[in-house]
């Protein structure tokens, strides 16, 4: 497409695609050009994962494959891939296509396909409770061993835990539903023969420790994984236009992190977990993943015999040092061997250290997953919306109409856009080098509608576009010219370089949360003078909760829309 | 009982070596005996000697720990404190199993019944089952678990009805926090002198668990009495939404005991417990407690504000959104602690959440009324369903008015997006001025409903027909909007006054479309013959308009019989109106012409009807039968 100084405006310039589109003249160009940005930033994203950056001084340096570090950098991706295809999804579509065959049919099984997801948040929560059980376990054995000398009492003790917390973690998928909540047993077979009540009494604590599990009784992780992957197929040929591709990409990055955290963690029956799941090898996308899923299938090979609770590696280090410590507790005799207490101490600091993790990391890692729940929930509500929207504008129309039609979808979806995220800073990396590639650049996107203010760092090559804009028309008016990445999109109003931005981003999902009524949260000491019912107010105090809560997350998760260049650590700040 | 707080006076307490054999007595490892009774079962004074014995051993191992290991007495120190630290062990493991079996054997459970039914009567402590006997307990568990409740059902009924025939309102009930009194103030002593014990020792982690395993199996115990299930997302948006219904009934029912009964019971008992022991211990071991429960219980809720929107769920949508509106507080006040937050937020989302559904519902609606498809005309011209629906509907919404007004914050979104679009109505907001959002959802309903229905009446073959259908249908809208108060205040008078007019401009179409060519036969013009001798009228004329008359009429009779035209009133309105303008021209045209007609041959061929005869024939019209095929003639 050549680049024209009188660009139309937004509206314009999309209404007149969207009905080339449906002239069956669609600007594929444009298309495929997204589609691959959309492919390399998946592939980009797990690589980094696949082979975190080496800085490994140290061989538990607790960034390792499969560490509680490494589950929240995948969840990070995640949110990051999701807000990318529903970016491409919204911004980047045409409601009358979305409702059309095939799109309709792969779109309502992805929703499908996400509600299922919701599922395994809750349960794979449910499980990082699970190891927080036995992590206290583990922290008494510390308490317990951590003293010196060791004698017989805290060995017992330490014995009593030790038991408690192998049995916890040492899960047979195949015989257990349910991950044992690791509870504190007798010390002594008591009553075991006078009254029966006494053992009905137990049997029944026993089965209503099920109860507290987060899902139905006959659910099945694996079965959950399982379906799934129903109906992921590959798109044929004739189908793969548009957002098909992008729709099968994203059906199998959500399988696959959902697959790895139920590998991860403890869930609720899992047998047969491996089998379920293929990523179909000729995708460039695809390379990174199926690398990591045989990894993360070897280790779930040799755990599968041994019968563990998880992948993750403070689980599996814990479940190593229990097995050692229990060893060294078993052949005990008091006063300890030097060697030997020493060797345990070591363990014991091991295990500490592992404590220390898992208190660092399990909550953060929990609210990541919740912020996956949200997220998925929002983007269903928003598709099913754009699902539904589309189908009314087809109902009965003449071909004329139609395209008239999916103008006003347009101009409808233009201020959701703008409601949904207000006013927008987009931070763009371009590759031009001098004065005049940069008026010229300057020159082009400030044709745009809604712009509030352009600003060029030469030294970065850093374009900093802000106003109600859609990133998506920036950078299409910019890659014309220019190689253009997109650095960062986010709401305009944030602290500059600060951690605090990141809750900015929350902040904005709490508005959404809270609907139409949410913005005079903001500045609630200016807008006072609305009429606010007791209500709002209540929603008001709940929601800046809601916000502190995030704040104590020394991890906060990536929000909405923050799209992040190859050559960027995911875990970066998302401005400098 | 309190057990003797002061470690150091040795006035009363055991010397360490008996302290010590005290406590490997009850080892239970050790002996049968040890292993079959509890201490805290038996006597009081066994009781007391062995929390002395556990304090005396504390107190001498804080001392060895405190002297400084010397060279000489390496050895001995050591196995001194070794000996100390494995009695300490013993009576440790010793304190935890009395813990629990007290736990155990006095946790009853909670009778939720009587909970629910006596929502205000507050509920002594002696309410409670206190059968110390873990056996029986334990049976009793069995049988209301095992026999599904065939009573529990009973039980829940009469409330269920109350609750079905009271509208919305009963949901905002005004009740709070209620605790009770979970297990006697005797054991709670107890309790609070072991934990005591334990947590000096260094064993609060082990304390916790205890607590926390034992609690939790009662909490669950009560959830399975309250009938709280357990449904992933997946079950629950499989589900026929009729068993939804019901469950989230239950569910505000269950929800409603549970935070104000049962967790803050639970609070209150770790409260008692911990209390003065130690900083945070109680909410540690209320969370270790509750924490699941709580996230099953809002799961269920969570599940249902996600669920797949459609107009049939707004009444039970709201009817959850104000059950956990009014709970919000009182979970704020149980959940108050930091390490709490999680569960306050989830409530907090679950509750944005569903006020989105509601919003996203009453729009979904919208869409619905806008696209209802049917084209096949009811027969009649007479109310179609989607009318009586989208009333009845609207009506509904009026009773949740309190709600709904405060969630409903957005006009809806027409005008601007729509203009232009001839296949969408437009509304003039500018005239509806002050009024709320929702109360100009509801005109808007009323809009596209009436935007459809013309839509619909165009199917009609018959303009009459179409004219009589949307008079029928707009004065329906008319009538349910008068009959129910609160609609009225806030379509308001205005626009109902719109719709009054509309009705009857509907009913003067009807009117002129069928009657101007009727009466058009009883005009005089043409019938004057100029230059003829015999009083100047053209008999041939005169004839044919009356055969014509006759035809007509008839045709309209038989075909408008079969209309129908539900409400009577308006039925007699518009018969009246038809009679009005008739019956006085047929009168007038019958007196000027029936001399030429009686003057020729075969007179009944042309006057076959009396006025008498059509003012009873106009009865027959909008009855919805078909009559006899040929009109009553005159008698004769």
């Amino acid at each position: 497409m050549p680049a024209t100084e009188n660009q139309p405006s937004f509206l314009g310039r999309i209404s007149i695609r969207r009905n080339q589109i449906i002239a069956m003249d669609g600007n594929h160009e444009q298309e495929l050009e997204d589609l691959e940005l959309f492919q390399r930033h998946i592939g980009d994203r797990f690589a980094e994962l696949l082979s975190p950056p080496d800085n490994q001084d140290s061989p538990f340096s607790g960034e390792s494959f499969l560490s509680i570090s490494w589950l929240r950098k995948l969840v990070d991706v995640f949110l990051c891939c999701e807000a990318e295809f529903k970016a491409a999804l919204i911004m980047g579509s045409d409601p009358s296509q979305i409702s059309k065959p095939p799109l309709d049919r792969l779109l309502s099984d992805y929703m499908e396909r996400a509600v299922k997801a919701l599922d395994i948040c809750n349960a794979v929560s449910g499980g990082v409770d699970s190891i927080r059980e036995c992590q206290k376990l583990a922290e008494i054995v510390v308490s317990a061993l951590e003293q010196k000398p060791i004698g017989d009492g805290q060995v017992k003790r330490a014995k009593k835990a030790l038991s408690a917390m192998i049995s916890a973690s040492a899960i047979d998928d195949k015989e257990n539903n349910h991950p044992r909540y690791a509870e504190r047993t007798w010390s002594f077979g008591r009553r075991g023969n006078n009254s029966g009540g006494n053992h009905k009494d137990r049997a029944n604590h026993g089965s209503f420790r099920s109860l507290s599990m987060v899902v139905a009784k006959n659910w099945s992780a694996a079965k959950q994984i399982q379906s799934m992957c129903s109906n992921l197929a590959v798109p044929r040929g004739g189908e793969s236009t548009g957002l098909v591709q992008p729709v099968y990409i994203m059906s199998n990055v959500m399988v696959f992190v959902m697959w790895a955290l139920v590998a991860a963690i403890p869930c609720q029956e899992r047998s047969g977990l491996l089998t379920h799941f293929q990523i179909p090898k000729q995708f460039g996308w695809a390379h990174t993943i199926i690398g990591m899923q045989e990894k993360i299938g070897e280790e779930w090979k040799k755990k599968e015999k041994k019968g563990s609770a998880g992948l993750l590696e403070e689980v599996q280090r814990m479940e190593k040092l229990g097995q050692s410590l229990i060893e060294f507790a078993d052949g005990f005799q008091f006063p300890a061997e030097d060697e030997k207490s020493e060797e345990a101490a070591a363990q014991v600091a091991e295990l500490a250290e592992i404590c220390q993790r898992m208190e660092e990391g399990l909550l953060p890692l929990q609210q990541q997953i919740r912020e996956v729940f949200h997220r998925i929930v929002r983007s269903r509500r928003e598709v099913l919306d754009l699902l539904d929207h589309g189908k009314g504008e087809e109902s009965s129309k003449t071909r004329q109409e139609l395209l008239t039609a999916a103008a006003t979808c347009v101009c409808h979806l233009y201020p959701t856009w703008a409601a949904l995220h207000g006013s927008q800073k987009v931070v763009l990396k371009l590759d031009l080098h001098d004065d005049r590639g940069k008026q010229k650049a300057m020159k082009a996107v400030s044709g745009l509608q809604g712009i509030d203010s352009i600003s060029m760092d030469m030294k970065e090559q850093k374009l900093t576009v802000v106003g109600d804009i859609d990133p998506v028309d920036v950078v299409s008016k910019l890659r014309k010219n220019w190689h253009t990445e997109i650095l960062t999109v986010g709401p305009a109003k944030e602290e500059k370089k600060d951690e605090g931005k990141k809750d900015d981003g929350k902040k904005d999902d709490g508005k959404k949360d809270d609907g139409k009524k949410g913005d005079d949260k903001k500045d609630e000491g200016k807008k006072d003078g609305e009429k606010k019912n007791p209500n709002e107010q209540q929603m008001a105090e709940l929601m800046a909760l809601y916000k502190n809560y995030y704040n104590y997350n020394p991890y906060p998760p990536q929000y909405h829309y923050r799209v992040i260049s190859s050559e960027e650590n995911p875990n970066a700040c998302a401005i400098c | 009982m309190e057990p003797p707080e002061n470690y150091s006076t040795s006035a009363f307490a055991v010397p360490f070596e008996d302290a010590k054999k005290i406590i490997l007595r009850w080892d239970s490892t050790a002996s049968d005996e040890a292993r079959e009774r509890m201490i805290f079962d038996g006597d009081r004074e066994e009781v007391d000697l062995y929390l002395q014995a556990v304090d005396e051993i504390q107190k001498s191992m804080s001392s060895t720990s405190i002297s400084p290991p010397s060279s000489s007495h390496h050895h001995d120190q050591d196995n001194n404190s070794n000996k100390v630290n494995s009695a300490m062990q013993i009576a440790m493991a010793r304190l935890e199993d009395e813990f629990r079996n007290i736990l155990i054997s006095n946790t009853s459970p909670v009778e939720v019944d009587s909970l629910l039914i006596s929502d205000h009567a507050l509920a002594p402590a002696s309410s409670l089952n206190r059968n110390t006997s873990s056996v029986r307990s334990g049976n009793e568990f069995d049988q209301e678990e095992v026999g599904g409740g065939g009573d529990h059902v009973d039980a829940l009924d009469p409330i269920q009805r109350a609750d079905s025939s009271n509208s919305s309102a009963s949901y905002r009930s005004t009740s709070s926090i209620r605790e009770i009194h979970l297990i006697p103030q005797e054991a709670v002593a107890d309790l609070q002198s072991i934990a005591k014990r334990m947590i000096s020792a260094g064993y609060l982690r082990e304390c916790i668990q205890v607590y926390g395993s034992v609690r939790k199996s009662a909490v669950d115990a009560s959830f399975r009495r309250l009938r709280i299930e357990k449904l992933s997302i997946g079950d629950i948006q499989r589900l026929e939404w009729e068993a939804l219904e019901t469950k989230i009934r239950r569910w505000i029912r269950a929800a409603k005991v549970c935070v104000r009964i049962l967790f803050a019971s639970e609070k209150k008992l770790c409260e008692d417990i911990f209390y003065g022991i130690g900083t945070a211990i109680d909410d540690a071991c209320f969370m270790e407690t509750v924490k699941g429960p709580a996230i099953q219980l809002f799961n269920f809720a969570e599940a249902i504000s996600i669920s797949r929107r459609s107009p049939e769920k707004m009444f039970k949508i709201l009817d959850l959104h104000d059950a956990l509106m009014d709970l919000l507080p009182d979970i704020e006040v149980v959940f108050e602690s930091k390490s709490a937050d999680s569960i306050r937020v989830q409530a907090a989302e679950i509750l944005s959440r569903l006020a989105e559904a509601a919003r996203g519902i009453l729009s979904e609606f919208e869409n619905a009324v806008l696209r209802e498809p049917s084209r096949v005309p009811v027969p009649g011209g007479t109310i179609h369903p989607l009318t009586r629906y989208v009333m009845n509907y609207i009506s509904l919404i009026s009773d949740y008015k309190q709600t709904l007004i405060e969630l409903i914050v957005s006009k809806p979104s027409t005008g601007s997006r729509y203009s232009g679009d001839p296949t969408t109505p437009d509304m003039e907001f500018a005239e509806l001025e002050g009024k709320t959002p929702l109360a100009l959802h509801l005109i808007w309903i009323i809009v596209i409903l009436q935007f459809n229905l013309e839509g619909k009446s165009k199917h009609y073959k018959d303009a009459s027909l179409a004219h009589l259908f949307i008079m029928n249908n707009v004065h329906y809208i008319v009538q349910k909007i008068k009959g129910s108060p609160e609609l009225r205040e806030m379509i308001g008078d205005d626009y109902l006054r719109k719709l009054t007019g509309k009705f009857r401009q509907a009913a003067t179409s009807y009117q002129r479309a069928t009657w101007v060519s009727v009466l058009y036969c009883l005009r005089d013009e043409g019938l004057h013959v100029r230059g003829s001798f015999s009083s100047g009228v053209s008999k041939s004329a005169l004839r044919e308009r009356f055969k014509t008359f006759n035809a007509m009429f008839e045709e309209v009779h038989r075909t408008q019989a079969t209309w129908l035209i539900p409400d009577s009133q308006l039925r007699e309105e518009l018969r009246i109106s038809v009679s009005e303008k008739l019956i006085p021209a047929y009168r007038s045209f019958l007196g000027r012409f029936r001399s030429h007609i009686e003057s020729g041959k075969h007179p009944e061929n042309y006057i076959k009807y009396s006025v008498e005869d059509l003012e009873s024939a106009v009865l027959d019209f909008f009855e919805g039968y078909p009559v006899s095929q040929h009109l009553r003639r005159r008698s004769q």
